[in-house]
């Protein structure tokens, strides 16, 4: 008898265990197939920023044609991908497997900002980049793509050099100032983005630098 | 579109060079700053938030293992007792923990809009995770001392749901439950050598089952989860139950030797549990 209610005790905790598993074999079957889209996503991504590595070797007067026009084309696609993937997660899930595309989403803005900065010398604000992706959940991102074009541009003011086009050093570095100005108000804690902050003021630096080296030699 | 903006880009720098670039850099400057402090307000809410369930978390933990210290010293006690004084600890302890989870905790995913309720979960529950998992080692002591079973994931999320609008406080996952499980065994551990050095008996034979039964259960899931900590805790567990059977043991070898003097043999095996169960936390 007491042998009995024990094993009926175990018995259903095993039911239990059963529902668990299954639970948990749909989850990861389910973040299996999200996983299968995002690396799909992938492909006009690494499209994109193979465009996007042109700017260092080309004249400015050739950027609209070279590089935004065809990144235009890219986002748009990426947009198509990311959209079919958001309409096969709840909303209410959206966060739950966020962590499986927000490098990808990163990149996507990282290229909206490059876009939106060779058309307007200025950068694309978070309540655009909320739109460009139709949801509130990735600020972070945003702020880490922000960070990521920094990176970039202070590659190019050294390129431009290269390219003995003088004039633009002076215009990046100007920008770069505003956005690394705006990104000093943030109160980071202590993970990568924080990091990443903190590693642009060598950024800053080395296109002060350039900067100085072309103001002593009279070239700008 | 982009071209004229361009442009005028371009005939800025055409301009004395000195009074263009403070001009362009004023006006863009100050508005990417204003865009900023709205950022600025997200990002030190959600820092705020973080901060506040850390610490929420923190007393949850604090409080969950004074409550299990309360527990070692019930299974002591006569029989008649022990039902007094858990039914006490139900009311005191248990009750100031859920007064953290529903006061400091449910109100930081407290948002009318469902989605958005579930979002802020999903990002922010795991600041909490640890206290939930000692949370959850408690309460599945305080069941198994009340009741010789092990707690479901139902009735957890049951004791972790406000009655006014029927929403759990947080979604206890598979993993958080059988990391919670698995700390379990330890305390029942602990609880098999403190009986062993009382001499009693009587419920060693459903601990070890219970701890054996919680192993089956890690080594099934393991391989989905791919998680460090679980696989550490099974190793936990696997010493745990080496530790009961060598106490065992040396009960049964003193058992034998000191047949003719029980206060003897009492002495001996208080003095052994005293020796190796003392908690480390």
């Amino acid at each position: 008898m007491e042998q009995d209610s024990k094993r009926l005790r175990t018995d259903s905790f095993k039911d239990q265990m059963k529902q668990l598993n299954d639970l948990i074999e749909k989850d990861n079957e389910h973040r299996q197939s999200l996983k299968d889209m995002v690396s799909e996503m992938d492909g006009p991504i690494q499209e994109g920023l193979a465009i996007s590595q042109r700017m260092h070797r080309i004249k400015e007067s050739e950027i609209s044609k070279e590089i935004i026009k065809p990144l235009y084309e890219v986002v748009v696609d990426y947009f198509l991908l990311y959209k079919q993937l958001c309409e096969v997660i709840e909303p209410t899930e959206y966060n739950k497997f966020e962590n499986l595309w927000n490098k990808s989403v990163q990149q996507y803005l990282y290229l909206r900002l490059l876009i939106h900065y060779f058309n307007h010398d200025d950068l694309l604000d978070y309540a655009s980049a909320k739109e460009y992706l139709g949801n509130d959940s990735h600020l972070y991102d945003y702020l880490y793509a922000v960070m990521q074009l920094v990176n970039e541009l202070t590659r190019l003011t050294v390129n431009t050099v290269i390219l003995n086009e003088f004039d633009r050093p002076k215009r990046i570095s100007a920008f770069i100032k505003d956005v690394y100005q705006a990104l000093s108000q943030l109160n980071f804690k202590n993970d990568g983005l924080r990091r990443k902050f903190d590693s642009l003021k060598y950024d800053i630096n080395k296109v002060e630098g350039v900067i100085y080296d072309l103001t002593l030699r009279n070239l700008n | 579109m982009a071209f004229s903006d361009r442009i005028t880009a371009h005939s800025y720098s055409t301009h004395s060079l000195h009074s263009s670039l403070t001009t362009a850099m004023s006006t863009r400057s100050e508005r990417i700053s204003r865009a900023f402090e709205e950022i600025k307000r997200a990002v030190d809410g959600d820092q705020d938030k973080r901060e506040r369930l850390i610490k929420a978390s923190r007393d949850i933990t604090a409080q969950s293992k004074r409550l299990i210290f309360s527990l070692h010293r019930v299974y002591k006690q006569p029989r008649v007792q022990q039902f007094e004084e858990l039914r006490s600890i139900r009311e005191n302890q248990l009750s100031s923990i859920h007064e953290i989870w529903f006061s400091r905790v449910a109100v930081e995913f407290d948002y009318r809009d469902d989605i958005e309720r579930c979002l802020t979960m999903d990002t922010f529950s795991k600041f909490v995770y640890g206290g939930l998992e000692e949370y959850i080692e408690a309460v599945s002591f305080l069941e198994f001392l009340e009741s010789d079973r092990l707690i479901t994931i139902d009735k957890l999320h049951n004791m972790l749901t406000k009655e006014e609008d029927d929403k759990h406080v947080i979604q206890i996952r598979p993993l958080e439950y059988l990391g919670g499980l698995a700390d379990l065994t330890g305390e029942l551990m602990r609880m098999a050598i403190q009986l062993l050095g009382m001499a009693d008996l009587s419920q060693i034979e459903r601990i070890v089952e219970l701890i054996t039964s919680v192993r089956h259960i890690l080594q099934d899931s393991i391989p989905r989860f791919h998680s460090h900590s679980l696989q550490q805790k099974l190793r936990t567990l696997e010493n745990s139950l080496v530790k009961i059977e060598d106490t065992r043991y040396m009960y049964e070898v003193r058992r034998a030797e000191f047949r003719d003097n029980p206060q003897a043999l009492k002495r001996v095996m208080e003095h052994y549990s005293s020796d190796g169960t003392r908690h480390s936390d």
